[in-house]
């Protein structure tokens, strides 16, 4: 077995190190080339490579004529259970507001029939929100429920209501278990205008459903995240 | 004894030269699992050589194989050959829950190559997050993961030397992380993964031929024990084409 470490990889793990043990905040500026260069023996091919692939992994950025800077940490969408979204974003500090962008009554697609478990031309409320973090829009969400299940619903939601409250003060649903699938899409210009975002920019695609305590399904989403914006995470443990 | 009792009661089957020669090779092979010259992870010698060894016919081999697969001891895998197996989780962490890729639609076969295995000195940052010194040894694994004979992920892990000194012996793309820690009763307590949309080094794309315009999903994951020490990182690279994860939501204590 070999015993090195290459020295771009051990100049990209320095440099990591470097930022994290001095507790670098975002839009810090780090030191020079020559500096870091300097400081530990290596030649700028070499850190530069360390710095290309930093500011690939979103570490850091760089602005021209300026030097590098360490990048924002990106928000964490901490996928924890059915409805922790903006209870998680309250946690972590970050105001989650929303604006409807439609709101109907249509015939349940195949898609969303399957999905609900109920008939084709079943109707359904499709309620279309862009969701803001700290005033910058970067989630669309479309939900879909059954009309049967939550009846007069356009009348009860509104931009400020919470989801999980509706639920559970005023149709006495609780949702508690749920599934969720998270794929890569690209932003069509119609939500990239949304999102204050470029077209064609990868996001994060991802459908879900929740089911009531009682094993009836609740909801069935379909979101855009931004990507630049989120990282999705989750964190389990036996005990 | 008849023939069933033996297999049940193995350890009390005395070997004398008038034993059957299958059993006597059981035997052997068993021994050298328990006083440790093969290791769980680890293949064993082949049915041929050992024919060849011991001069027997392939048939008596894998008659004597045969048994020790039965108890769990021995797994045969396709193409690869046959391994030793170790203790297994009785809970595995996964079950609680985290993401889960989605792989090979259909019928197409998943597999895995080892493509790096090497001791290096763990350096600043992995000394940090491992706890350790910066010129105590970690393994570095690199695997490239095929779905249908295409490339679709790769993966690198990063291990301390002294949490799984075996490692070495270990063939990897066999069985996944979890299984070689619980050969070796190393427990695993939490996980925390974070998935993250990124362009990817060009390096990395051309490993994983992904056509231009396509991005790739970076999964970070954190292994710790009961004490909450790091045991395991890793970074796999999946492309955004070929890939999805699932988790299951609850809402459940």
């Amino acid at each position: 077995m070999e015993y090195h470490v290459a020295p771009r990889t051990e100049a990209m793990e320095k440099l990591e190190n470097f930022i994290a043990v001095n507790r670098l905040t975002a839009h810090t500026r780090i030191p020079s080339e020559r500096d870091l260069c300097e400081m530990w023996g290596i030649n700028r091919t070499t850190l530069r490579f360390a710095v290309d692939t930093l500011v690939e992994y979103g570490r850091l950025y760089r602005v021209r004529g300026s030097g590098v800077y360490v990048a924002e940490s990106k928000t964490v969408r901490n996928i924890v259970g059915v409805n922790s979204m903006s209870m998680e974003m309250q946690q972590q500090g970050i105001a989650l507001t929303s604006k409807i962008l439609s709101m109907r009554v249509i015939e349940a697609t195949k898609q969303v029939a399957k999905k609900l478990r109920t008939t084709l031309g079943k109707k359904v409320y499709e309620c279309i929100r862009l969701r803001y973090i700290n005033s910058i829009p970067c989630i669309i969400e479309t939900l879909y429920l059954d009309c049967e299940t939550c009846p007069d619903f356009d009348k009860y939601y509104s931009d400020r209501a919470s989801m999980g409250y509706i639920y559970k003060n005023i149709y006495h649903l609780n949702q508690e278990s749920g599934e969720e699938n998270i794929s890569v899409t690209y932003l069509s210009a119609e939500e990239a205008q949304l999102m204050d975002a470029k077209e064609g920019e990868p996001a994060f695609f991802t459908t879900g459903f929740t089911k009531t305590d009682k094993g009836q399904i609740l909801e069935f989403y379909q979101s855009i995240f931004r990507a630049d914006i989120f990282k999705m995470v989750s964190v389990i443990s036996k005990d | 004894m008849d023939a069933k009792n033996k297999q049940v009661k193995p350890a009390n089957t005395v070997i004398t030269y008038r034993t059957p020669i299958y059993l006597q090779l059981r035997e052997i092979v068993r021994n050298r699992i328990e006083e440790g010259e093969y290791l769980p992870g680890m293949a064993i010698p082949s049915e041929n050589e050992l024919a060849e060894t011991f001069g027997i016919n392939r048939i008596t081999v894998r008659n004597a194989l045969d048994a020790l697969v039965n108890e769990g001891m021995l797994q045969r895998v396709q193409g690869k050959g046959v391994f030793v197996l170790g203790n297994k989780y009785e809970e595995v962490l996964e079950e609680h829950g985290g993401f889960v890729p989605n792989l090979a639609s259909g019928k197409a076969t998943v597999s895995t190559k080892e493509q790096v295995k090497s001791l290096r000195p763990a350096g600043d940052k992995f000394a940090n997050l491992f706890d350790i010194a910066p010129e105590d040894p970690i393994y570095f694994i690199r695997h490239l993961n095929l779905v249908g004979g295409e490339a679709a992920s790769m993966e690198e892990i990063y291990v301390p030397q002294d949490i799984c000194p075996q490692l070495d012996a270990v063939n990897t793309s066999v069985f996944p992380m979890r299984d070689v820690f619980a050969f070796y009763d190393v427990e695993m307590c939490s996980m925390r993964q974070s998935l993250e949309i990124i362009q990817g080094l060009s390096k990395t794309r051309k490993m994983l031929d992904v056509p231009d315009g396509v991005a790739l999903i970076m999964m970070e994951c954190t292994f710790r024990d009961k004490t909450g020490r790091v045991i395991e990182f890793s970074r796999s690279f999946f492309r955004g084409d070929r890939s999805s994860f699932r988790i299951t939501l609850s809402d459940r204590p």
